[in-house]
């Protein structure tokens, strides 16, 4: 996150919620971003891991995001073409049944490297300020949504000199409506009128025949 | 900044029980700074979240030692001092008084004023 965006951030917090301290502010926007990367999955990461040619079925394969998250949820597996390594490659069956822990459907018959595409979501340790650490695009594109579910969370606390119950309710609903769409954007790519649907594998996710088609599915 | 450490919460303390004059003190320093002892973990049952982090502290002596709490709160904490010395059997003081001092201090935790 960029300085300047998080001290925006808090200093909207601040003035709405007089008497908040800066620790409790940390711990709910600890909270708002794990709810709002869970629900919306904007967070990716396509992590690589070798598979070996002799790896027996069911091997499992654990896959670390490179920061400080925790993988929530796995997109895909792709099977990454050595002559185009920058691409995701066509698609193959895998299943997260814990997170982080990759287990393939079918063995392939020679190495090769998968990637995972995963979802991510936020992770202790904060950095050392006591802020959460994600993406700072995250924060810029949806500094409305954060701070809607921040003031949600801090005024339904009880007896506290920032309870609002009433506009608690107000801040959450448009917290989880603006987290909804963010899903649906994610769904689309962030792309203005774009459809849900791609081109299938066979294709190699476009019309042209073209690779390198970065999105979820 | 006002009130941060011990020796300063004592001093404002003895301002608002009218005790600054040492000839002996009506209110020992030892009192006070139990007070100031038990106002913390009653700060904490009231607003835990001022405490994310932090040990409670024991006093016992009237010293520099920095008492954790944030500025904004730091009054709370003196008024509850306040109504426990009141609390006492005193013929100075008046029942209503200390109840004042207590309900200003639980105020101060849980509401803007």
């Amino acid at each position: 996150m960029s300085a300047a965006d998080i001290t925006r951030l808090m200093n909207n917090a601040r003035i709405r919620l007089a008497g908040a301290t800066d620790g409790l502010l940390q711990v709910e926007l600890f909270n708002v971003m794990d709810e709002f990367f869970k629900t919306s999955n904007v967070w990716n990461e396509d992590i690589d891991f070798p598979v070996g040619a002799s790896d027996p079925a069911n091997t499992i394969y654990e896959i670390t995001p490179s920061g400080p998250a925790l993988i929530n949820m796995l997109i895909g597996v792709y099977i990454v073409d050595p002559n185009h390594t920058t691409e995701r490659g066509p698609l193959t069956g895998a299943f997260m049944s814990t997170p982080g822990e990759v287990t393939l459907q079918t063995q392939p018959s020679s190495a090769a490297t998968y990637r995972a595409s995963v979802v991510l979501t936020v992770q202790d340790p904060t950095k050392r300020d006591g802020y959460v650490v994600f993406p700072a695009w995250v924060l810029a594109k949806y500094r409305d949504v954060i701070l809607d579910g921040l003031l949600g969370n801090m005024m339904s606390q009880p007896n506290k000199p920032w309870t609002n119950t009433q506009l608690s309710v107000f801040h959450m609903r448009k917290f989880k409506n603006k987290t909804a769409a963010a899903r649906v954007e994610w769904t689309r790519n962030n792309s203005y009128r774009r459809q849900a649907w791609v081109f299938p594998g066979f294709a190699r996710g476009s019309q042209h025949g073209r690779r390198g088609w970065g999105a979820p599915q | 900044m006002a009130l941060e450490t011990v020796d300063k919460y004592v001093s404002f303390i003895r301002e608002l029980l009218q005790d600054e004059n040492n000839s002996p003190y009506r209110y020992s320093d030892t009192s006070i700074v139990r007070a100031l002892s038990i106002a913390m973990p009653e700060a904490k049952k009231l607003r835990p979240d001022l405490f994310i982090g932090v040990t409670i502290p024991t006093f016992t002596v009237n010293d520099t030692t920095v008492v954790p709490m944030d500025e904004m709160y730091r009054l709370a904490l003196a008024y509850f001092c306040v109504g426990m010395m009141q609390l006492r059997d005193d013929e100075e003081v008046q029942d209503q008084r200390a109840a004042a001092f207590m309900q200003m201090a639980t105020a101060k935790l849980t509401q803007v004023a």
